[in-house]
């Protein structure tokens, strides 16, 4: 009686149990899996390599970070950017001026008010704050980089100081007149240059740092993301444009005004070409933000495909997979119901 | 005369019948009970006295029934470990898209860092970063109460399946002496064989067990490892439950007959069966991953740590996150024990605590001016913010015994410590699988030899039936005969 053919009616009985279990078990696993597309448990189906996926989704979640951090990077640059170019064309037209002035009787009362507003012009867009820090600050963002020219800063006090100093008078006195031409020269290369080279410039003018902010732009690359209002081509405007709005020109000697003209002409036209280099510098930053923008965002495509390709599932293999057992479920509930009938109790 | 000996034949044929119908329906009434063996009448012949029943014997199969009770304890083991790495997996990866992995919470830190320090004079931008600092130290936290909680659910679990074990023991040795007893007086202890098989397959779930018969019918029971669990009399299996885990500490060893089988110190280390899977869990894999997690602690601390920026070349101090050993570092490359549960946040740099969140941007997070990197106080100093999110990236030296990346960049060893867990947790759910598939099978085998098929006990009982009516015939014939030979005889 113990031969293969044997078989216990408990097992008769229960062996479509296990498989019906089994079964409604991957059914649960293969609805989820058509539903969302995925493993129903990654970590599960993926077992040692599930530290890789984690990785990719870390390092694609840090490249959708540095994309929207480069976006406010590229802002801040533009900013930056476009405030240089106007103080460049500023420059350019005072040039200009300064050159029809020179010659012109009077020159010095014509000249005086476009450098004044020039000078607050300068001020003003190298004070400009860009969501909540001072572009031109250097890294001292929370402080307004230049003091305003005005009575009473330390800024014109200084220049005041020194214009009496070299001379015995102020700049409103109607002693201008006396000055020599050589007596100017001397001052404004002196004592007047002084005033915007350091240390002097970044105790009266500029509380800026010539050290600039640093933002990552890609996993691997910092980059300077701003200009301080320190660079040579601010001071030297600042330098002609003080020197034509508040040495007295108006009441100079035709030949002194003429020595200052000339000074404040080669200052702003050194300016210029400072200025067009660091807007150059500015726009290399910016083609390299936009570079590591546009590979971090392939970078993301191509993790995501990674990620996408672990922790997928074929919704249609899912889909039919689900219809298999549903077949296999039911087929094993009616023949455990058929199996039960199968008995020689019915036919005695 | 031989027709007294006819009479006789068939009396003893009614007798068998008796028996063979008895045992028929005793096999019918156990047709359904999984423990149950079939009963076989063995019929022998006695010369001119007819059929006697010389036997109740049991359909069995040692080998068969030894395959199960290997398969039983080793499906045990392994569901005991799934169980538990199932719940730590869940607390701490789950799935990897909800980003709940110490990889992500690591990476959910760098990215404030980076957002922080490209506005550093930005304060909100800074109690963002500190609140994400914040949740990675509770992450860590949480893991380790949960990886603890484990390892006291597995204690728990081990004194009940001692207190099983004592108790099948005992069971074991009353029906053991009831079988011993019966075999000598030459009962029929088939039943008492069901239940002791049925006993031992108990036991089998709990620890792996041999089982060597021996005279008489008696049994011995050896654990997987050798140690003996009965030897004529039941041995006593002891544990002393431990409540309350954390780390650093270990539980105790189980004992049989004073002997230890689980821990570190165990002479003859078990193997198999639900007590020896719940050791594993609580004295190996928990504490390997605990100690995976203590290591991305040190690491966080040693990637946040502040150097001296005076020219007094004073030692590292914890910043951002400390501990209660601060101020000293911990030691490099060597796993501090529960060092996940106890990492915590500078309260200097905790806005809650009252503590300023731009001193992630300056340093002397630890108080001490000379660790100020930003000693011009500037807004918009990133250099110290730049640097942290390197050290992030940075590669560090890690223990090796954790059996994660020796040597990596924090994110790196915290994802090799998810394809560990989730390894552990795989490759226990594959053998669980076989190990239960294998079960299955071997039961099968195992009842198709020993177990009742009804309709071969129904066809089984026809013929007795048949068999009984025959000799009920002859009993009548002889009768009927006798009658005749009376009649013929007494009658003049």
């Amino acid at each position: 009686m113990m031969s293969a053919n044997y078989i216990s009616t408990l097992v008769l009985h229960s062996s479509l149990r296990y498989s019906i279990t089994n079964n409604q078990a991957a059914l649960s696993k293969a609805s989820t899996e058509a539903t969302t597309g995925r493993f129903a448990d990654v970590g599960l189906q993926l077992g040692a390599t599930t530290g890789g996926d984690v990785t990719l989704r870390a390092d694609m979640s840090f490249a959708d970070q540095l994309v929207d951090t480069n976006g406010l990077v590229g802002g801040r640059l533009d900013v930056t950017q476009d405030r240089i170019t106007q103080l460049g064309s500023t420059a350019t037209d005072f040039l200009k001026d300064l050159i029809a002035a020179r010659s012109t009787d009077g020159g010095g009362r014509i000249i005086l008010p476009p450098a004044s507003s020039n000078l607050q012009d300068l001020i003003g867009a190298l004070n400009v704050s860009y969501n909540g820090s001072y572009l031109f600050s250097g890294i001292n963002t929370q402080n307004q980089p230049i003091t305003p020219y005005q009575a009473g800063s330390a800024s014109k006090n200084k220049v005041d100081a020194d214009f009496l100093a070299a001379f015995g008078f102020t700049q409103s006195s109607a002693s201008v007149n006396t000055i020599t031409p050589a007596q100017m020269q001397t001052f404004l290369n002196g004592p007047f240059d002084a005033e915007f080279a350091s240390p002097a410039w970044n105790t009266n003018w500029s509380s800026a740092t010539d050290q600039v902010m640093q933002s990552r732009i890609s996993t691997t690359e910092i980059a300077d993301t701003s200009v301080s209002a320190n660079q040579t081509g601010f001071r030297k405007l600042a330098e002609a444009y003080t020197m034509m709005a508040d040495l007295g020109n108006a009441n100079l000697d035709q030949s002194t005004f003429q020595v200052v003209v000339d000074k404040a002409i080669g200052l702003v036209g050194s300016a210029i070409t400072d200025l067009a280099t660091l807007g150059g510098d500015v726009g290399t930053v910016q083609q390299r933000i936009t570079n590591a923008t546009d590979k971090l965002k392939t970078q993301k495509d191509i993790l995501n495909n990674q990620i996408v390709g672990m922790e997928k599932v074929d919704p249609t293999e899912a889909s039919v997979r689900v219809n298999t057992l549903q077949t296999q479920i039911q087929t094993a509930l009616a023949l455990t119901s058929q199996l039960q009938k199968i008995s020689l109790i019915n036919y005695l | 005369m031989s027709i007294t000996s006819a009479l006789d034949s068939a009396r003893n044929s009614l007798m068998a019948s008796g028996v063979q119908s008895s045992t028929i329906s005793r096999n019918i009434a156990g047709a359904s009970s999984t423990g149950y063996s079939r009963k076989i009448t063995v019929l022998d012949n006695l010369p001119g006295a007819g059929v006697y029943v010389a036997a109740i014997q049991r359909a069995a199969s040692s080998g068969l029934y030894s395959n199960v009770l290997t398969a039983t304890s080793a499906a045990a083991t392994q569901s005991a470990i799934y169980d538990g790495l199932q719940k730590i997996a869940s607390a701490t990866v789950d799935d990897p898209q909800l980003d709940q992995s110490p990889t992500a919470q690591l990476n959910a830190l760098k990215q404030a860092l980076q957002q922080y320090a490209n506005a550093p004079d930005n304060t909100t931008l800074a109690q963002a970063a500190v609140t994400s600092a914040k949740d990675m130290a509770n992450a860590l936290n949480q893991a380790t109460q949960t990886v603890q909680s484990v390892r006291e659910g597995a204690d728990a679990d081990m004194k009940t399946s001692v207190q099983n074990i004592n108790q099948l023991l005992s069971q074991f040795q009353t029906v053991n002496t009831a079988i011993v007893k019966g075999t000598i007086a030459g009962d029929d202890v088939t039943d008492y064989l069901d239940q002791r098989d049925s006993i031992v397959s108990q036991l089998s779930q709990e620890v792996g067990v041999t089982m060597t018969i021996r005279t008489n019918g008696d049994a011995a029971l050896y654990a997987d490892s050798g140690a003996v669990l009965f030897d004529k009399t039941a041995r006593a299996v002891t544990f002393a439950p431990t409540t309350s885990y954390s780390a650093s500490i270990t539980g105790n060893a189980v004992f049989i007959d004073g002997v230890p089988v689980t821990g570190a110190n165990s002479v003859m280390p078990i193997k198999s069966g639900k007590l020896a899977g719940l050791a594993q869990l609580r004295d190996t894999d928990t504490v390997t991953y605990q100690s995976q997690l203590d290591e991305i602690a040190r690491g966080l601390i040693n990637a946040f740590k502040e150097t001296d920026q005076t020219a007094a070349a004073l030692p590292n101090v914890p910043g951002l996150f400390t501990y209660p050993g601060a101020p000293t570092m911990p030691a490099s490359a060597t796993v501090s024990v529960g060092l996940a549960g106890t990492i915590s946040v500078a309260a200097s740099v905790d806005p809650a605590l009252g503590g300023n969140p731009n001193l992630l941007r300056d340093g002397a997070i630890s108080g001490n001016p000379a660790y100020n990197y930003n000693t011009a106080g500037n807004g918009g100093f990133s250099a110290r913010l730049q640097q942290l999110i390197g050290n992030m990236d940075a590669s560090q030296p890690f223990d090796a015994t954790t059996q994660g990346k020796p040597n990596g960049s924090l994110i790196d060893y915290a994802s090799s410590s998810t394809s560990w867990i989730e390894n552990q947790r795989k490759t226990a759910n594959d053998n669980s699988q076989y190990q239960n598939t294998l079960l299955d099978r071997s039961t099968t085998a195992l009842s198709n030899v020993n177990g009742v098929n009804m309709d071969d006990e129904m066809s089984l009982m026809l013929q007795v039936e048949r068999t009984y009516s025959a000799s009920s015939k002859i009993i009548s014939t002889v009768d009927q005969m006798l009658q005749a030979l009376l009649a013929a005889v007494g009658n003049p």
